[in-house]
């Protein structure tokens, strides 16, 4: 399935200068201590590191203000989340080439209802009785980022 | 065969900008309003002596909301325009000329999610980047120009309007522009446009990956002589099928191989859809498509449709399923 | 222009369509099979070259359902107005493209319904079909009681998609989608084009949707280009959204040798792709025609063609296309071949 998120290995993005690890709690902050290292490291001129662990959303804005063009992203949380920074990170103007993506924490996934629009989750099985509108789901594979959910269709 | 409608225009301002740069105002014969475009836009227009014809690109200079006139700048003697085009437009084409132009197309649009634009110019460069401009100050949006010249064609106006997002680097004063400080400590959501000689590109593009910039963000339009629209026949070898065809001036190839049985597939037959996709074993191919990578190109792919042998003759294969 | 809306829910009614098809719409039917083995391809064609009368003569075809179909529209947005209209704000130049490309293309092929009167940017429309008249700004929203996309959607038949071009890629930006084959702008909108397409089996693996990407991020202005999809509906039903798939889905079952005729529907779809001239974005319609399998039995030819594509189809396409439950019987019910009779599909592309 074309839509469904392949998540490759982490690796240090040596076109850029400045690398920010954005991590959703202490699971994705052991995702990232391999890379973070590395970026430390790394003898890029002017090289720079910063880490982000259980950032708001208003304090990742702010942080994205002072980031510019030579800045490489790393993100790690669960799947529902990290769709959420990249979607903010999109909006602020960073490449989707600068933004790397990993599963950490409950792998499970998040389910949209097409039915009735609730999104439900963690869900660990293929299929799933809407909280909502109790409509037994079908998990399918077809994934949207923008919702950072599976699409549920009724069995 | 999609052929896009020509539309007939009439020349009703002729401005000398500088001794080498001439602007022209066309607009449309039958008094109609000229098809809306985006910025960074082109027309072909075709012209003719009567015994030497030729066909030119040139970028539409003006706001893309005035719809009125198109504005186009030939620089005379041109070296990216061969045979003489430039020449004849600005000695031979009077205010009252009749032109032919075909719509506008973009391969130079503006990224409009972008959150500043950056906008380099070199020379004859300045005019797809001109109608950016006038774009970008009228939905108030963020940009930074570097118009680097030796011509001053179009730096009158730059200089009488005070705006202190315009940077002028006159190479006969000796001013350069510097790439780097240009581009550096630039925000979030950044896009670059740079229009100008080969060298000012390859020049952008080293500064910013040297800066740290992923280089989908850096745009360029790089002014390239149309492919001759006249067509030489050819003969072409298809081993496979044990057949040897010609294939006339005003056939396409993917027409021959048709009417000779070879059962190949086609769709748009523009070179756009990369249906017809053949395989050159012996031969240079003469591309004119708008589909193929380079990539693609280098592995011996061509397209049917539209394109033609740069020799006298083609050795193919169909592509297997 | 915001609008009151509805909570999204589970929405419980929707009823097929009385809308039986003419003997000129027959005729003029799109039917889409140029030989009888099912292949996927890129399959384009210039748009709005067919001859005078024919589906394709105009870039948007207005037919004897207008009536049904906007006010099937109108009941629809009225109910569900969240998933089936989305705009990003970025594509607000685009729905003014879509706009004026939309007015002036009616106006034009279909004077005795549609007229538009321009000065400067004060344009008027009017619509004797839905007897409506409009005096508005062009560029100022708040001149509209709806966004553009909307607005002229709602007098318009077919779906309209707006691609936002960007970043070497395609997005789905915004979309007024009533009448969908099974796919929801609700949870594909912000999709780029592969994505969207992830469900379709077989095609990507043929490359398929690389080199349709490709050919749609090298449109230009002024060339509109065309292409046909089909699929099956059961009973007369525009909207086969997935959000009401618990209201048609159930209807597959009902299906038999006595009733096919009179509910199976070939439906499809002539889809266009037009580059936009101001915005650079790019507008997909979707236009979608239904045929009962007795108004399809009167051309024996396409009764007989659609028999022998169906025997051929893959079983992923089976499923895909949602024909498992009945397509046996569907096959039984069409007619056998007689020995093959040249078959009059739309001409195929080589002029």
């Amino acid at each position: 399935m074309k839509s469904k998120p392949v998540y490759n290995p982490l690796t240090l993005d040596t076109s850029a200068r400045r690398h920010v690890f954005i991590a959703e709690g202490q699971d994705a902050v052991a995702a990232l201590n391999d890379i973070v290292y590395a970026a430390e490291q790394s003898n890029t001129a002017n090289s720079k590191v910063r880490v982000l662990v259980a950032c708001s959303k208003p304090a990742l804005i702010d942080v994205l203000q002072t980031e510019g063009m030579d800045t490489a992203f790393y993100v790690a949380g669960a799947e529902r989340f990290i769709w959420e920074v990249h979607r903010m990170l999109r909006d602020a103007g960073v490449a989707e080439t600068r933004i790397q993506l990993a599963l950490a924490g409950n792998v499970a996934r998040s389910v949209y209802c097409i039915h009735c629009g609730t999104i439900d989750g963690p869900v660990e099985d293929t299929t799933h009785t809407c909280t909502r509108c109790g409509t037994v789901l079908v998990v399918r594979d077809h994934f949207s980022r923008y919702h950072g959910a599976y699409m549920g269709v009724r069995a | 065969m999609s052929e896009k409608q020509a539309l007939a225009v009439r020349v009703v301002d002729i401005k000398a900008m500088s001794p080498h740069v001439k602007q022209f105002t066309l607009v449309d014969e039958h008094g109609e309003a000229l098809p809306a475009f985006s910025s960074g836009s082109h027309v072909c227009v075709t012209f003719g002596d009567g015994q030497r014809s030729w066909r030119n690109a040139y970028s539409l200079i003006g706001d893309p909301g005035g719809l009125e006139c198109y504005q186009i700048a030939v620089r005379k003697g041109d070296t990216t325009h061969s045979r003489g085009g430039s020449i004849y437009l600005h000695e031979a084409i009077n205010t009252g000329d009749q032109l032919q132009i075909s719509p506008p197309a973009n391969f130079f649009p503006l990224a409009r999610h972008a959150r500043k634009h950056i906008l380099i110019a070199g020379g004859i460069g300045i005019t797809p980047i001109l109608s950016h401009l006038a774009y970008l100050r009228r939905v108030n949006a963020s940009y930074e120009l570097h118009y680097a010249f030796r011509d001053d064609a179009f730096v009158d106006a730059f200089r009488q309007r005070e705006d202190n997002h315009i940077h002028l680097y006159d190479a006969t004063a000796g001013q350069r522009l510097d790439l780097t400080q240009a581009l550096d400590r630039q925000p979030l959501g950044t896009h670059v446009y740079v229009c100008g000689p080969h060298s000012l590109i390859t020049a952008t593009r080293t500064a910013a990956a040297e800066l740290g910039w992923p280089l989908d963000h850096i745009h360029s339009e790089e002014f390239a002589p149309l492919p001759p629209e006249d067509s030489q026949p050819f003969i072409v070898a298809i081993p496979s099928y044990g057949l040897t065809v010609n294939v006339a001036a005003e056939q396409s190839l993917l027409s021959v191989l048709e009417d000779a049985g070879v059962p190949i597939a086609s769709s748009c037959r523009a070179g756009r859809c990369g249906t017809c996709r053949i395989r050159v074993v012996e031969g240079v191919a003469k591309h004119r498509d708008q589909f193929l990578t380079e990539q693609e190109r280098a592995t011996g792919l061509m397209l049917a449709c539209i394109s033609r042998a740069c020799g006298e003759s083609l050795t193919v294969e169909l592509l297997t399923p | 222009m915001t609008q009151s809306e509805r909570p999204i829910t589970l929405l419980t009614e929707s009823l097929p369509l009385v809308m039986a098809n003419s003997r000129q719409t027959i005729e003029r039917f799109p039917f889409p099979f140029t030989g009888d083995q099912f292949g996927y391809s890129v399959n384009v064609r210039p748009a709005a070259q067919g001859s005078p009368g024919s589906f394709d003569e105009f870039l948007f075809d207005i037919d004897e359902h207008y009536q049904v179909e906007t006010a099937e529209r109108e009941r629809i947005l009225s109910l569900d107005h969240a998933r089936r209209y989305i705009a990003f704000p970025h594509m607000i130049d685009a729905q003014w493209d879509f706009l004026e490309l939309g007015m002036t293309s009616l106006a034009a092929d279909y004077p005795q319904s549609f007229e538009l009167t321009r000065n400067g940017d004060q344009w008027h429309w009017r619509n004797r079909l839905l007897n409506l008249e409009h005096s508005f700004t062009f560029g100022d929203a708040t001149t509209l009681p709806q966004e553009p996309l909307e607005y002229l959607g709602r007098h318009m038949q077919g779906d309209f998609c707006l691609l936002d071009q960007r970043d070497n890629d395609l997005y789905l930006g915004a979309g007024l989608v009533t009448f969908p084959a099974d796919w929801s702008l609700a949870f594909n909108i912000g999709m780029t084009f592969e994505h969207w397409h992830g469900p379709v089996p077989l095609a990507h693996e043929a490359g398929i949707f690389n080199r349709a990407k490709r050919f749609i991020m090298n449109l230009q202005p002024g060339e509109p280009w065309l292409r046909l999809n089909w699929s099956v509906t059961i009973n007369r039903r525009l909207d086969t959204s997935p959000e009401i798939s618990h209201l048609w889905g159930p209807e597959r079952a009902l299906v038999t040798v006595e009733n096919a005729g009179n509910i199976v529907h070939l439906r499809v779809e002539v889809q266009t792709l037009t580059r936009l001239s101001r915005s650079h974005a790019v507008l997909f319609t979707i236009r979608t025609y239904l045929i009962s399998l007795d108004e399809l039995a009167t051309h024996p030819e396409w009764a007989e063609r659609f028999r022998r594509v169906l025997l051929s189809l893959p079983d992923e396409i089976i499923e895909y296309k949602g024909l498992t439950r009945f397509r046996d019987t569907v096959v039984a019910w069409l007619p056998e071949s007689s020995p093959p009779a040249a078959v009059a599909a739309y001409p195929s592309p080589t002029h």
